[in-house]
């Protein structure tokens, strides 16, 4: 009887061993599988946020807070590298060159500048763009002058900027001033000229185009030279200007070192009067263009900049100031 | 026969060369043809080497799109212009239609007095080339030459 009821009871208690470990056994893979699940969805709403590596701020310019109030990843559960941090644009350097885009990248672009432009706009073949340009145009009168017709209405380029809303605005302003000995008060409004522009173009990548130098020899024999344009006066502008788009934040372009020769002049081939260009020298301008851009999320990754409020201009019209 | 195709083919090559531009309408001069503006220049009725304008920047140069053109109304267009160191410059439109060129002579008349007033503080010394701008309409075309030398560029007109 024993022998039975041990036999008995040895075989009940394998059986009893065996059930256990089989339910053992669909536990873990039970609580394995639904480790394995709930680790491929997405978080619910109220789940918690993982760091972004990817959008990280730029602890290095400063852009967002101090080192250790940023959340670090754990280093120990990620298995592929960070992504390498997005570099910040350098405002103290010109646009570097980078692929052409094509002429459509043109269309929302608003060209504002003096009689080169205008020649640049006719003889480039760009095709794209509005042209806001005037003979003689002046930074130094910028905002007071009715330079231009729209639907046989006068405007102030300012004004007429403000008539549309574009992603890219490029100036080009300075040769009508080289005259004008007074590179504080030219510095400072090429500074209030670009807080103006921002201010109805928050929007726009702001590109300053540098002076395209001089040939001072067929300025001489087209004119005799009486504005006193030279291309050292407009190397100091340049400087200027370079330092206007840092302070400002805008993109400054290098068109004097994509023109100059040499002698340090504009090529005698690329005119005819020493200021204004020849077509080839119009196309090779729009090339320039073409191979240096900036996207508007690579400059101002955190959103567009606060626009200053321009100051008002104290300057004269002839630029000498008015105090 | 083949002396009577001969005489066919030599008339209606004549016919047509007349037909371009080169020919009498019926006792009136004939019509400007764009050949004239290269013609002009090599006359000496610039004081520099001009640039050449496409048909698509002229439209919108000369406003004309303002004056109710299309760019289809254009069938042929030659211009030559300043790059800027002067206001000169040659062009000769040819339009679909008399009317067309008729509204397109005002709005070139328009675009030269644009010309003086955007150019009378920059470039004085250029305002008497554009206040003596010779606009003249024969037909479907239409001509604008501001010169140094007018006459000479009247010359090669002839």
């Amino acid at each position: 009887m024993s022998g039975g009821y041990r036999g008995k009871h040895v075989s009940g208690s394998s059986r009893a061993t065996v059930i256990i470990a089989a339910a053992a056994v669909l536990l873990i893979l039970a609580v394995v599988g639904t480790v394995a699940l709930l680790g491929q969805r997405e978080p619910g709403p109220g789940a918690p946020e993982r760091p972004d590596v990817s959008r990280q701020p730029d602890v290095s310019a400063g852009a967002l807070g101090s080192i250790s109030s940023i959340q670090q990843p754990d280093s120990s559960t990620q298995a592929d590298p960070p992504a390498p941090l997005p570099e910040a644009y350098d405002f103290s350097q010109p646009a570097p060159e980078r692929a052409a885009v094509d002429y459509s990248y043109f269309r929302d672009a608003a060209f504002v500048g003096d009689s080169r432009t205008d020649g640049f706009m006719l003889y480039s073949g760009i095709g794209a763009g509005r042209n806001l340009t005037s003979n003689g145009l002046s930074i130094f009168k910028l905002a007071e002058k009715k330079a231009l017709t729209i639907n046989g209405e006068a405007y102030t380029l300012l004004e007429a900027l403000a008539l549309e809303q574009y992603g890219k605005v490029y100036i080009s302003l300075g040769v009508n001033e080289l005259g004008i000995h007074n590179d504080a008060r030219f510095y400072d409004s090429y500074c209030q000229a670009i807080d103006a522009i921002r201010a109805v173009q928050p929007n726009a990548v702001i590109y300053i185009q540098g002076l395209i130098p001089l040939n001072e020899g067929q300025i001489e024999e087209h004119n005799g030279n009486k504005y006193g344009l030279t291309n050292e006066h407009l190397r100091v502008y340049n400087d200027l200007m370079k330092k206007a788009a840092e302070e400002k934040q805008v993109v400054y372009l290098d068109l004097y070192a994509e023109f100059v020769d040499e002698n340090n002049e504009l090529p005698e081939e690329a005119s005819r009067d020493g200021v204004h260009l020849k077509k080839d020298a119009c196309k090779q301008w729009l090339v320039y263009l073409q191979t240096h851009t900036v996207e508007f999320d690579t400059l101002y990754p955190d959103g567009p900049p606060a626009a200053e409020a321009a100051g008002p201009d104290t300057s004269a019209a002839d630029g000498s100031a008015s105090e | 026969m083949k002396k009577l195709v001969h005489i066919a083919l030599t008339l209606a090559i004549v016919l047509g060369l007349a037909a371009c531009g080169g020919g009498e309408r019926n006792g009136a001069p004939p019509l400007y043809g764009t050949f004239m503006v290269e013609a002009m220049a090599e006359a000496g009725a610039f004081s520099e080497e001009l640039e050449e304008l496409d048909a698509d920047t002229a439209f919108i140069l000369y406003k004309l799109a303002d004056s109710g053109l299309s760019q289809e109304d254009v069938k042929e267009c030659a211009v030559l212009r300043s790059a800027g160191a002067t206001c000169e410059e040659g062009a000769v439109l040819v339009f679909t239609s008399g009317d067309k060129a008729e509204t397109a002579e005002a709005a070139l008349k328009d675009y030269v007095q644009s010309q003086i007033d955007a150019n009378t503080d920059y470039r004085p010394e250029e305002i008497p080339k554009l206040e003596n701008a010779y606009i003249d309409r024969r037909g479907e075309s239409l001509l604008l030459v501001v010169a140094s030398d007018l006459d000479a560029a009247k010359e090669a007109l002839k």
